[in-house]
């Protein structure tokens, strides 16, 4: 029977980090993932991403993912897809389906699971029907088929991921009629909020999917609004021409191989439900087991790629392939990372849970808990949102220039204003005019006096918070400029609506830029002019669409 | 969770698998299977291609719901291999020799 070091279940960011790090040290591995292609959910994701610059943020997930299959092959790790694991039987021997058609057994000296996340479903009359699926669903179908799953999109749930799959559902050229979130604000990120109301999509706050209607498939969707015990609330429906909805409700660890392995599993609700327990090696409760990834609490992908490169090097370690001080030094590094990721409003709930997990495999009370909370929280100012900020609240934050300053001429305007982990601003800069100190998460400060509204940074900001203000653009117009990344991109010298945060038309403005260069990976800065007195409304134009 | 008018589910469908529906799973509670495991063997729910991946979420909320139990205290159904559907002649392919 074949014998292996190492096996990584699962392809994704987690299990790739897993793979390259134990090869990097001298362990033989094995990948294997259940799909015709590795990469997990990396290479649907068309977004750049946040983070620092260690995590390649500013980057397109795909390119992470190809990066990443780059690394893994230099390496010589062995990678073998479409291949299930069936089970892990008696005396730990493993059982793989090939391909669907051929058994295999081996053994393994120590394992990594990295099988991801199963998205939640969320069930209401008519959820059966064709028409509705997952959020994910969608995004493999726009992304990776390159099929519209609809042309009248109804997105149910606005966090991170429902907001990102509606801005690619827009870009890929369908409308998004709303999105509706039963809680009183919306839960993902502002700035990926910003993109979605800039396009004009309302975000239905308080409100849930009441029922899918149609003969057979989805031709109407009604909503309603729920009451502060998320009760429904009578007369409040409104009937939406959706041909698809999609859900996006949040994702649970996908636990079933870890639970039949025989780890133990605990339930922990901030990480998507009942998963299974590891200590700070990411080992489990089941000695040579170790846990990556979103298996290991729901969290985003570059959190994953660490927690995978930090079982990686567990495993090296274990093997005898890293010495002990090297070891602790590496992993000093990750936990550092990690934590750097889980910073800020966002990620506290997440941060508190993960300790949780480890003090449970200690058997430890969780008593040290409420003083780590008081903590964290002293270090976050969580601000949600129901809708886009007025102007006065932009106004009150680090990166919003003064009136004077804005007088002047061309300047950087960054409406950034919720303490997120991703800073490649800061380097896009050639001025130094962008800090981000002292974490990772805090606000972005302008340094309005080093700044010449170059625009450099629009580009870089994958929350594309950022436009570029020029007030004495001529002795009538000013010149605003914002990114842009839907098909086709406007011309130099036409005519189109501007459009203010919350997408409403404010006045027709004209083209007078277009720059796609290369370094900005796609995101187009298009610059328009406009009367001066929009210069703090308008912040983008109406998507133009491709048939018009 | 937004809460369910108890009158509204009669064809909502919660095991796709399998076909059943929120009623039936109710009806399960009521008579007094309120665990995974018990609904699951009274009613097939979970017993499908997907082996629960996507209901069991929403049976648990439901057995919350009307137990007032809590969720980590309705544990999963025990997960035997195979984990995927997989044909017996490929099954029955290789042995474990010592």
């Amino acid at each position: 029977m074949r014998e292996v070091e190492l096996l990584v279940v699962g392809a994704g960011p987690a299990g790739l980090g897993a793979a390259i790090e134990a090869s990097r040290y001298g362990a033989k591995v094995l990948l294997v993932d259940d799909k015709d292609k590795p990469g997990g959910q990396l290479f649907k994701q068309i977004h750049k991403f946040f983070g620092s610059k260690e995590h390649l943020a500013g980057t397109r997930g795909f390119d992470i993912g190809l990066r990443l299959l780059k690394e893994a092959d230099s390496l010589g790790v062995e990678i073998s897809l479409q291949t299930k694991v069936l089970g892990i039987m008696e005396k730990d021997i493993i059982s793989l389906l090939v391909e669907e058609k051929e058994m295999e057994l081996l053994k393994a000296k120590r394992i990594v699971l990295a099988t991801g996340g199963v998205e939640k479903a969320l069930s209401f009359p008519g959820w059966t029907l064709p028409g509705v699926m997952s959020a994910g669903a969608a995004q493999t179908l726009i992304n990776i088929e390159r099929v519209l799953p609809g042309e009248r999109i109804l997105m149910v749930g606005s966090g991170n991921v429902g907001l990102i799959i509606s801005y690619q559902l827009l870009q890929a050229g369908a409308d998004v009629l709303g999105i509706v979130e039963a809680a009183p604000s919306i839960s993902g990120y502002l700035v990926h909020a910003g993109k979605v109301m800039r396009a004009g999509v309302p975000i239905y706050t308080n409100y849930t999917i009441k029922e899918a209607r149609g003969s057979k498939s989805v031709e109407e969707a009604v909503i309603v609004a729920l009451d502060k015990k998320w009760n429904p609330i009578a007369g409040t429906e409104k009937k939406l021409p959706a041909d698809t909805i999609c859900i996006s409700v949040g994702l649970n660890p996908n636990e079933q191989l870890a639970s039949l392995a025989g780890c133990e599993l605990k339930f922990f609700p901030e990480l998507g439900g009942f998963l299974p327990i590891h200590d700070d090696n990411m080992e489990s409760t089941k000695k040579g087991i170790y846990i990556a990834g979103d298996l290991s609490g729901i969290e985003e992908a570059n959190s994953a790629l660490d927690e995978g490169r930090l079982a990686g090097i567990s495993v090296a370690a274990s093997l005898g392939y890293i010495d002990n001080d090297k070891f602790k030094r590496l992993k000093e590094e990750y936990w550092n990372r990690l934590d750097k990721l889980r910073g800020g409003p966002f990620g506290y709930t997440r941060a508190i849970a993960k300790k949780g997990i480890i003090s449970s495999f200690q058997q430890k009370e969780i008593v040290y808990q409420e003083r780590d909370n008081k903590k964290l929280e002293a270090n976050t100012k969580l601000k949600k949102y129901k809708n886009i900020p007025s102007l006065k609240e932009f106004q009150e934050f680090p990166g919003y220039p003064s009136l004077s300053r804005i007088k002047k001429g061309a300047v950087a305007c960054i409406e950034c204003i919720q303490e997120i982990p991703c800073d490649p601003c800061v380097a896009a800069c050639p001025f130094e005019a962008i800090n981000i100190n002292p974490h990772i998460t805090s606000l972005p400060y302008l340094n309005e006096n080093k700044c010449k509204g170059c625009g450099a940074c629009i580009a870089s900001c994958p929350g594309q918070a950022i436009f570029v203000l020029n007030y004495n653009y001529s002795s009538e117009k000013v010149a605003i400029s914002f990114p842009y990344e839907y098909l086709p991109y406007p011309k130099v010298g036409g005519r189109f609506m501007g459009v203010n945060r919350k997408g409403k038309p404010v006045a027709e403005v004209e083209i007078v830029k277009v720059d796609k260069r290369a370094n900005f990976d796609k995101t187009a800065v298009i610059t328009i002019a406009c009367d001066k007195k929009y210069i703090n409304q308008i912040r983008s134009i109406e998507r133009i669409k491709d048939d018009a | 969770m937004p809460k369910d008018n108890e009158k509204n589910c009669i064809k909502k469908i919660i095991c796709r698998c399998e076909e059943i529906t929120e009623e039936e799973i109710r009806e399960a509670i009521r008579e007094g299977y309120t665990t995974i495991k018990a609904i699951k063997r009274r009613t097939r729910a979970g017993m499908g291609l997907c082996q629960g991946r996507t209901c069991s979420t929403l049976i648990r909320d439901i057995i919350a719901e009307m137990t007032g139990n809590k969720k980590e205290d309705i544990l999963s159904d025990t997960v035997r291999p195979p984990l995927y559907p997989v044909e017996l002649n490929v099954l029955g392919q290789k042995k474990i020799e010592d």
